[in-house]
């Protein structure tokens, strides 16, 4: 039984980190936005098959891959900004969402008709074979490479944000754009930036995690629930709060699983998330500090 | 006052008449659906109109009425209008039961807490063995009254009908009357209306239990007319088109959300020239309606002066 839990402690964490990176991205945008960003899914997946055309059609390797789909997901998220958030800045919180709801039926359905409906997979130089932990607990190389890689991205995503110039200008425009614009940020390119960041790092996740998945168009829809309980875990516009929301839902889904069927993994997320709204809705890891 | 009553006159007319001159069955097929999603939108608009808030949930309470009806109408083998009443007011018991607890949030919190309940409906739905989970629930019977069987399109489309508008009448009635001017208050300024005596909450539970009623009626009608469901009917599918219908028509505005309904149902039928794009092209309508029409359709009518101004819209009162 201590094997068990240790073996589905390991599995929580490393697809953890994975929700972590892709709500990060999205607690950025509602933070900084204000939009509660309904299409951050379809990047994640966008990210997926843009590091398998990279392969396959560029030949490229899989750390190449991963960049490709990073700068080609970050190009697409300042167009997406640019195109149907920037022109209703300002209006209704129900409208801009609608608008990322549009846009993400929008990208999934182009991206159907332009991959297809079959599965496609991506390749890794990493083995799925599993290395022993110690205790029986095993872990695959590949998803090893998952949690350390997207925790060494976290710890690069908070640094950024607290030392770097361009990480304060975010977090002064996150706090009050009005002001920060008084003190010489440019909000226009502010905004642009977090958008393509946030949905870069769901591009990240997508490729990163693309080698021990089935890639399909509706994967997103997976994704962005997931970041939804992450974000609501970790109070909006919280990033160390998405950090360890992330990493107790994979913990709580694979550890729920020993108890639970196995139908209702994904109830797990969604009970956190009704209980953590109904009793203490601005999230469990809340400092009530924003972004800091 | 009498001018819109002709007009009034006028539009019941022409949804009458509308058979009659919509002749393939594919056509008469797609007015039925869309009457359904009429009502679906209806039910979301109560919400999203009249209490201001973002339901993300509305197709659990869809996808709940198709099972309660499919359920009763196999289990007991109930006659349709016990098992349409019946499906009517579980969804509205479960809309009491979800939006008793949600509505104490608002905003976004509220918009992933009613989101996050639909997906555990459905996880539940997917999962158990009464609602035989993926297989779903097949061979549901056409709605049948006093001995007469809606068989045809056409017989189910007056039967729509006839509930798109008993729910255009209540919608009509709630909204006129004192508690309907006490929602659209609590919606424009709720502390003002609080400080009036008005018990917030209790309308807006009351307009949330009847618009996921309207949900569960429209789900009872469809699943007597495709005769199944499963667990895709409570599916994302049934929040985000009739909230397209709704924003797009025109949120607290019962013309608009008609307009919006009947449109973004056809739009995508009548796109199909565009075959493989039609889902692409849904998306972006979606967006290029938000970004060039911010008041909907409802809103752009009545700037041009097309018509004049009925139901109370925002900043009216």
């Amino acid at each position: 039984m201590l094997n068990l839990l240790l073996q589905q402690a390991v599995n929580g964490l490393s697809i953890g980190v994975i929700y972590a990176l892709i709500a990060i991205g999205l607690t950025l945008i509602l933070g900084i936005l204000g939009v509660i960003n309904f299409a951050q899914g379809e990047f994640y997946m966008l990210g997926a098959f843009a590091a398998f055309t990279a392969q396959r059609v560029l030949g490229a390797g899989y750390w190449a891959s991963i960049l490709y789909a990073l700068v080609v997901v970050a190009l697409l998220g300042i167009l997406f900004e640019y195109l149907s958030l920037r022109p209703i800045r300002g209006r209704h919180e129900f409208t801009l969402l609608l608008s990322t709801i549009g846009g993400s039926i929008f990208l999934q359905n182009t991206a159907q008709l332009i991959w297809g409906p079959d599965p496609r997979t991506l390749s890794s130089p990493f083995a799925h074979k599993p290395i022993l932990l110690g205790l029986g607990v095993h872990i695959t190389q590949q998803r090893l490479l998952v949690f350390v890689v997207g925790l060494l991205l976290i710890g690069l995503i908070t640094l950024f944000i607290k030392k770097t110039k361009l990480g304060m200008a975010l977090r002064a425009t996150a706090k009050d754009p009005a002001t920060a614009s008084l003190m010489g940020v440019n909000v226009n390119f502010i905004f642009g930036f977090t958008f393509a960041f946030g949905t870069a790092l769901a591009a990240v996740a997508g490729s990163l995690l693309g080698p021990v998945l089935d890639l399909s168009v509706t994967m997103g829809e997976w994704a962005v629930i997931k970041a939804f309980c992450v974000v609501i875990m970790g109070g909006m516009g919280n990033v160390p709060g998405a950090i360890l929301g992330g990493l107790t839902l994979g913990l709580a889904e694979n550890i729920g699983i020993v108890f639970f069927p196995t139908g209702y993994q994904d109830a797990v997320g969604y009970t956190i998330l009704i209980l953590v709204l109904l009793f203490r809705p601005r999230g469990i890891f809340s400092t009530g500090k924003g972004l800091a | 006052m009498n001018k819109t009553r002709i007009l009034n006159g006028l539009w019941l007319a022409i949804a009458l008449a509308l058979p009659l001159y919509v002749q393939g069955l594919y056509q008469r097929n797609l007015f039925v659906f869309a009457g359904i999603f009429i009502i679906l939108a209806l039910g979301l608009d109560m919400v999203v109109g009249y209490v201001g808030e973002l339901s993300l949930g509305h197709g659990g309470f869809f996808g709940i009425g198709t099972y309660a009806s499919a359920l009763m109408a196999l289990q007991w083998n109930t006659p349709f209008l016990v098992d349409f009443i019946g499906a009517v007011l579980v969804t509205g018991i479960f809309g009491f039961l979800i939006g008793f607890p949600s509505l104490r949030l608002t905003g976004p919190y509220f918009a992933i807490v009613t989101f996050g309940f639909a997906e555990i409906l459905q996880l539940i739905a997917l999962n158990s063995n009464f609602t035989r989970g993926p297989m779903g629930l097949p061979g549901v019977s056409k709605a049948r009254i006093f001995g007469f069987t809606f068989q045809s399109e056409m017989a189910n489309y007056y039967l729509v009908l006839g509930v798109v508008l008993i729910c255009i009448f209540v919608t009509h009635r709630l909204v006129r009357s004192r508690t309907g001017m006490a929602i659209v208050a609590i919606r424009e300024n709720e502390q003002l209306a609080r400080s009036m005596g008005v018990n917030a909450f209790r309308f807006k539970v009351l307009a949330f239990v009847i618009g996921t009623m309207f949900a569960g009626a429209a789900g009872s009608l469809y699943v007597h007319y495709t005769n199944f469901t499963d667990p895709d009917h409570m599916g994302f599918f049934y929040t985000v088109t009739p909230l397209a219908m709704v924003l797009v028509g025109g949120r607290g505005s019962i013309r608009g959300t008609v307009i919006g309904a009947v449109l973004f149902y056809l739009l995508p039928e009548y796109l199909r020239a565009a075959a493989a794009w039609r889902l692409s092209a849904f998306g972006l309508l979606i967006v290029i309606s938000i970004i060039f029409m911010p008041q909907g359709i409802d809103g752009a009518i009545r700037k041009l002066g097309l018509l004049r101004k009925r139901t109370p819209a925002h900043g009216t009162v």
